[in-house]
């Protein structure tokens, strides 16, 4: 699957879960294109780790779908 | 040659408040661009915007400046603070006050 092509939510959330084991992660499809994506993330991993290092871990785990398939990355994130 | 990170990174540390956005700070056109312009100008806080819409270089540079991946992208006395949903976080918390009156030296 090149990264151009969209990923359904499920996909999204199997991504981040896989990235950041063990984290809640709620996604949701902002606008119905498969390309404005929401995301709640509450993992452990974040504990003692700032805003910017959060949506860092985050992002990361999304980096090629970032640079097309998904245009926009709503997040909200802290420790659990 | 082009030195676009210079030019960026001259641009961050030479003001106060500045966001590198879709649009400019009077006309945004993308809906968090608006609404990080709409946060500052609640804090009554001027702020320069680099539109990158108008300048593709600046937009692939300040990514790799940051690595970081989405537009806008906030910086507050020369120090990257993040993008849309993390300034609106700091916004609701009143770290973005205090973050900003710091810098400003206002209280």
């Amino acid at each position: 699957m090149s990264a151009t092509t969209r990923l359904s939510p499920s996909e999204v959330t199997a991504r981040l879960e896989a990235a950041l084991p063990g984290a809640q992660v709620a996604v949701r499809d902002l606008t119905g294109t498969q390309d404005h994506y929401e995301a709640t993330v509450i993992w452990d991993g974040f504990r003692g780790k700032g805003l910017l290092d959060q949506h860092r871990m985050v992002n990361s785990a999304l980096a090629e779908e970032l640079k097309g398939p998904i245009h926009a990355l709503k997040l909200t994130t802290r420790p659990a | 040659m082009r030195d676009v990170r210079a030019e960026i990174d001259e641009a961050v540390k030479s003001n106060a408040v500045i966001v590198f956005m879709k649009g400019t700070p009077a006309f945004p056109q993308c809906g968090f661009s608006a609404t990080v312009a709409d946060i500052f100008r609640r804090l009554e806080v001027p702020f320069s915007g680099v539109n990158v819409l108008a300048d593709a270089e600046v937009r692939q540079g300040i990514k790799e400046y940051t690595n970081w991946p989405t537009i806008p992208q906030i910086f507050i006395g020369g120090e990257f603070v993040g993008g849309c949903d993390i300034a609106t976080q700091m916004y609701e918390s009143g770290e973005l006050k205090q973050k900003v009156d710091a810098v400003l030296s206002r209280s």
